[in-house]
């Protein structure tokens, strides 16, 4: 059996009184394209945001490509990582925010060369190299040398999936990444998604797009109250809903959508 | 229908030009206080011409020079330790945290010229000052008026600069922290690269502000016998008692100081708005 790219078992987190995760376990294979949905509070983000080592989880474990996140053994017991290691944990995963966070002081290629220059210590002209060549990836490489405040909310968030690919991990978090933007740019932030699920990266995508999930995922994980209620390859998810809650929740959306 | 003849007539009209009438009769106000108060100045007992003779003497000069060494050197100090203590403030820690906020209530409760006078008879508290592996000192050899000077303006200078960072940094979007760590930074590198960067673009005025009364703070320095414009006036008119002629001429190098100072900050505002707007 190959080693999943992450295994999450028991995972808590609340913010003050107030519980998000509730117990999250989760094997994802490498390679495999998985959406989570669910609605505003179910805890999707947090679990992401975990993941992403954003957030600290109270309880739980969460192991990426072999490596045991934020903790280590020593002695016989789990010790946290210091700050240093954790930066590094945090390369394993490319992270794609909801507001695209794109560095506003930097032009779109100087956002995709700073990870792998300054935090890699690659020599800046191979960087420049991959750098243009993802953009292009990206359909952006006509704006490389723009401002984010130049560049419109789509172009925004392919230059942030740009820069988050440069650091070449082998897991891609997607928070809602569409939610931020207008109708017209959803599909080409979607389109560059997909192209990135057919290039083999293990994928995990917070999203309210049911068409993208229908498509382009393989498993859909439907979260409610803080635990994964529904896990079921995407197939099965929309013709076969077992859960009462997630019919509720899939008639919901879709009668929203068709009425819109 | 008649409503719409007459507004076609309307449309035929020539326009006249608004009379700014109480903006007019203001200015001419202003312009006759402005004509006494020169006039005022012009015959009042001041001999312009021994204005124009200490204008450029040596000892002024020498004032001018010192007067700006002192800005300059006490806002580096207040810029190096403010940075710090705005990082503490904004610490996860709570020692840093506590730290700099008793620093920036001292020293922002405490007159600037009260702390001068501390640090310049610094030798009451500390008769001696011992510098590991290279010797013992007398604080009063020490303590010399450059030195207390540059400790009383920078540190209380650092309190100040400490709040209008913290300010800064804490206008940065929590979001560039977050994509900053995604992409495998530590705290050090997202704060000089990602975070400084945009916050110095917003204290920029605050800080060409702090500079500008940095310069005239230093006349304080005066008080503790450090040798800046103000200073050096003063002992020529102790010896000749010319005291408004040379009160006008350390004035005016105050002034043509801080007027040069204003495009400098114009220059690095445009420096740093890199990528503000299209």
């Amino acid at each position: 059996m190959t080693e999943p790219a992450i295994w999450i078992r028991n995972l808590h987190k609340s913010f003050g009184a107030n519980p998000v995760l509730r117990g999250v376990s989760l094997d994802i294979p490498p390679g495999q394209v998985v959406c989570v949905l669910g609605g505003s509070g179910s805890g999707k983000t947090t679990l992401l945001r975990c993941i992403a080592q954003l957030e600290t989880a109270e309880d739980g474990l969460i192991v990426m490509s072999g490596e045991l996140l934020g903790h280590q053994e020593r002695n016989g017991r789990l010790v946290p990582r210091n700050a240093r290691d954790i930066a590094r944990q945090r390369r394993l995963a490319g992270m794609v925010f909801q507001r695209f966070n794109l560095f506003p002081h930097m032009t779109a290629l100087e956002n995709v060369m700073e990870g792998p220059v300054r935090v890699q210590k690659r020599p800046a002209a191979d960087v420049k190299h991959e750098a243009l060549e993802l953009l292009r990836s990206v359909g952006m490489e006509h704006r490389a040398n723009h401002y984010p405040a130049q560049l419109s909310g789509g172009q925004q968030q392919r230059v942030a999936i740009a820069r988050a690919l440069a650091l070449k991990p082998a897991v891609m978090l997607f928070d809602e990444p569409t939610s931020a933007l207008d109708p017209e740019s959803v599909g080409d932030v979607l389109a560059v998604m997909q192209s990135v699920a057919a290039s083999g990266v293990t994928m995990l995508v917070v999203t309210h797009e049911l068409s993208f999930a229908r498509e382009v995922a393989d498993r859909i994980l439907f979260m409610d109250g803080g635990v994964i209620l529904e896990d079921a390859p995407t197939a099965d998810f929309f013709g076969t809903p077992r859960e009462e809650r997630t019919r509720a929740f899939l008639a919901a959306v879709l009668g929203q959508k068709s009425t819109a | 229908m008649t409503r719409t003849t007459e507004s076609s007539r309307l449309l035929a009209l020539p326009r006249g030009r608004h009379i700014a009438w109480t903006q007019i009769a203001s200015g001419v106000v202003l312009l006759a206080l402005c004509a006494w108060i020169i006039h005022a100045f012009a015959v009042g007992q001041i001999e312009w011409r021994y204005v124009g003779q200490f204008l450029f003497v040596p000892s002024i000069l020498r004032g001018v020079g010192a007067t700006l060494l002192m800005a300059v050197c006490a806002m580096a100090l207040g810029m190096v330790a403010g940075i710090i203590l705005a990082l503490g403030r904004l610490s996860t820690a709570w020692l840093p945290r506590i730290v700099s906020g008793l620093y920036v209530w001292l020293f922002r409760g405490v007159p600037v010229i009260l702390q001068l006078l501390i640090w310049f008879n610094l030798a009451l508290i500390f008769p001696h000052v011992t510098l590991p592996g290279i010797g013992s000192y007398r604080t009063v050899d020490l303590m010399t008026p450059f030195l207390s000077a540059l400790f009383g303006l920078g540190l209380n200078q650092a309190a100040y600069i400490a709040e209008i960072f913290r300010a800064g940094f804490q206008s940065v979007d929590r979001g560039q922290y977050e994509a900053a760590s995604a992409i495998g930074m530590t705290r050090l590198t997202a704060m000089r690269r990602i975070i400084f960067p945009q916050a110095f673009r917003t204290v920029i005025p605050p800080l060409g502000n702090e500079f500008i009364n940095m310069i005239k703070l230093t006349s304080l320095a005066s008080l503790i016998q450090y040798p800046e414009v103000l200073h050096n006036a003063e002992t020529i008119y102790y010896a000749n008692t010319r005291v408004i002629e040379l009160l006008i001429v350390a004035g005016f190098w105050y002034l043509a100081a801080v007027t040069v100072l204003s495009p400098l900050q114009h220059l690095l505002e445009r420096r740093f708005s890199r990528g503000k707007s299209a």
